[in-house]
């Protein structure tokens, strides 16, 4: 009995109960309560200062909430260690330090993780091959584009090849090309069961990503919203 | 499925047992090595830049702090030359010569004429001549007190001549007031007709007068010791405490900059808090080699101190003691600028009552007995006790410039630690 529960558990998703959060007296995000299936990209869609980036960055134990649970695969939010084995978080800023080569910033991110040398030049062989970056790895960052830079940031998200992706706005200031390999990555991803939840203000591109669009206004979901009924 | 992703889940199931933040002490000291090793990168082209300055400085630096250490300009027992020119071969200058000679840091005394007194000086025989007027004290009879002495400094000795010159102005007042008030006595009883008691009233109202100019002095004349000598120790203990100082406000400028933004918080997630702090105050440290060590080589070769350890000991804490400090005002919720100018604030806030700036015997009484509380005032005592020792810190006192260090790691542990509860 308890052997199957926990397997049940484990089978779970995202799963996110009445999460609140207020910022300097301003409730950011109410009682906001959403599951998410392994094998999924949902998208956050909603206008700026919605609560999406604050959703993220609570999601990536970045923001302590202020009420709630959330878990995922049965792995509470406040077993900290492990939920960020677990979790990749490509931030909305690029994030990188743009002095390095793009061959130097994946050396580095690979590094920091204290992962012995053999897994990590592996790890950072195979990123350099990713198409998505594979063309411009001899680089500085700074010299980068917009898109590139982006592309860059996301395969260092991916590093580890965490189960839950969190990713902010992934797709601002990417051109089109740049916009396409990127999708098609994220939906590759969800083939191969990972779970990927994206913020954007871009509803259109959400759209055609995204098995379900949740939208959040004012810091909650509103009635109507397919996400919030089926719960 | 195309070729990459191939490779990418091969690489992936590899190492299924393999965390992907580091969990072991390994992985995080792995872990923090990088990132170690990433700011040091980041800061290599400053820090070759003051290697280069410094090592050159030095250079400079040591043959004429050793020229000047074997010139024994500061040393306690220096002898000095003076001449005396008294033209008129007055009763107070023979007096005043026979007074002088028995002056103990006085090696010889002249008695010379004008011309001279001149070529001893040109000559570095004397380190200044000084002139008495025929009328020394004919405005003593007439009530006003008025600098009748010339003096005439070696510029080649400068210190050593301005020293000499300010205690030969306070004994020529000292001796002017006296005679006035002496003679002041013989004035009022001559005019009161002899009347001793009012005479005496009235003299012991002028001598008094006379005492008062002297109430403000007290300070110059507390120590007793030569006080460009005490100056320039106490430059040289303020240079090192401001250098070891400053590699501080990199840790502010770094913590900052990096605080609350997306960096900060991917790397966070991955690598914790503390790596990137510790780096970061390391980092400083090498810094603080770079800036300090310089100096207290050249001070070495120059044999001004004769032992290292002590001062550098000193000059550690109060680096690590203004790293942590500044770890804990770099993430404090505020606006950049705002921080930065918290942090300068405290930086010199900390030097002025830390007697860097000014010895602090300078402050009110109630000021100094305050200012002896803060973090570097004990530091600022400790080093300029080694300067004047030769390096030597008696244990007790290098502790004690250590006491603000376990408050300020306090502090920083516990701001770098505190999770986020705003944006």
């Amino acid at each position: 009995m308890i052997a199957e529960k926990t397997k049940e558990r484990m089978n779970e998703g995202l799963i996110v109960r009445n999460l609140t959060k207020t910022l300097r007296g301003t409730e950011v995000l109410r009682n906001l309560s959403f599951d998410q299936p392994k094998g999924s990209i949902y998208g956050i869609s909603g206008d700026n200062g919605a609560g999406k980036s604050t959703l993220l960055k609570i999601l990536a134990s970045v923001l302590v909430p202020d009420g709630g649970q959330i878990s995922y695969s049965g792995i509470p939010l406040s077993g900290r260690a492990r939920w960020r084995s677990l979790i990749g978080y490509v931030p909305q800023e690029i994030a990188l330090d743009d002095r390095l080569r793009v061959r130097e910033t994946l050396e580095f991110w690979a590094a920091v993780r204290g992962m012995p040398a053999s897994i990590r030049r592996e790890l950072v062989k195979t990123a350099m091959g990713d198409p998505l970056i594979a063309d411009f790895v001899d680089k500085a960052l700074r010299e980068c584009s917009g898109g590139m830079a982006r592309r860059v940031s996301l395969v260092v998200g991916l590093f580890g090849d965490p189960a839950l992706l969190l990713l902010d706005e992934p797709f601002s200031g990417a051109d089109a090309h740049s916009r396409s390999l990127m999708m098609e990555r994220l939906r590759h991803l969800r083939d191969r069961g990972r779970t990927i939840l994206v913020a954007s203000h871009v509803e259109n591109t959400l759209t055609a990503l995204c098995d379900r669009v949740l939208h959040l206004e004012g810091g909650h979901f509103p009635d109507s919203n397919p996400g919030v009924a089926a719960l | 499925m195309n070729g990459h992703d191939r490779r990418s889940s091969a690489a992936a199931a590899q190492r299924e047992d393999v965390a992907t933040v580091p969990v072991t002490s390994r992985e995080r000291l792995r872990s923090f090595l990088v990132i170690f090793r990433h700011d040091l990168r980041t800061a290599r082209t400053g820090l070759l830049a003051a290697v280069l300055a410094f090592t050159a400085l030095v250079a400079l630096l040591s043959p004429l702090l050793k020229n000047a250490e074997n010139n024994k300009p500061f040393s306690a027992d220096m002898k000095l030359s003076v001449s005396i020119v008294d033209e008129e071969d007055s009763f107070f200058g023979t007096l005043f010569t026979e007074v002088v000679k028995d002056v103990q840091y006085l090696d010889q005394v002249h008695f010379d004429t004008f011309e001279k007194a001149q070529e001893r000086l040109d000559r570095d025989e004397t380190i200044l001549f000084v002139t008495l007027p025929p009328d020394m004290f004919e405005q003593t009879r007439t009530g006003s007190v008025r600098e009748s002495i010339q003096l005439y400094l070696n510029p080649r000795k400068s210190m050593e001549a301005a020293s000499l010159a300010t205690l030969i102005r306070q004994y020529y007042f000292a001796v002017d007031h006296l005679y006035s008030a002496v003679f002041g006595y013989q004035r009022e009883y001559m005019k009161l007709g002899g009347d001793e008691d009012e005479s005496w009233q009235q003299t012991t109202k002028h001598a008094l007068n006379s005492l008062s100019a002297y109430f403000t002095k007290h300070r110059f004349v507390e120590k007793g010791s030569n006080p460009d000598r005490t100056a320039v120790f106490h430059a040289l203990s303020g240079i090192l405490i401001l250098l070891s100082f400053l590699p501080a406000l990199g840790v502010l400028y770094q913590t900052s900059r990096l605080c609350r933004t997306d960096l900060e918080n991917r790397l966070t997630l991955i690598a914790g808090r503390i790596s990137p702090a510790v780096s970061r105050v390391l980092t400083g440290l090498i810094w603080w080699m770079v800036l300090v060590f310089p100096w207290l080589v050249a001070l070495r070769l120059a044999a001004v101190l004769k032992t290292l350890l002590p001062t550098a000991l000193v000059l550690a804490g109060v680096y690590l003691m203004a790293a942590c400090l500044m770890l804990f005002v770099g993430r404090a919720n505020a606006a950049t600028v705002s921080v930065y100018q918290a942090g300068w604030l405290i930086f010199f806030a900390l030097l002025l009552f830390g007697g860097i700036f000014y010895p602090t015997s300078l402050f009110p009484v109630w000021l100094r007995m305050g200012a002896q509380f803060t973090p570097l005032h004990a530091s600022m005592q400790a080093v300029f006790t080694a300067l004047t020792a030769k390096g030597s810190v008696s244990p007790d006192r290098v502790l004690l410039s250590f006491w603000s260090v376990p408050p300020a790691l306090v502090l920083a542990f516990v701001r770098v630690k505190r999770r986020r509860s705003r944006a």
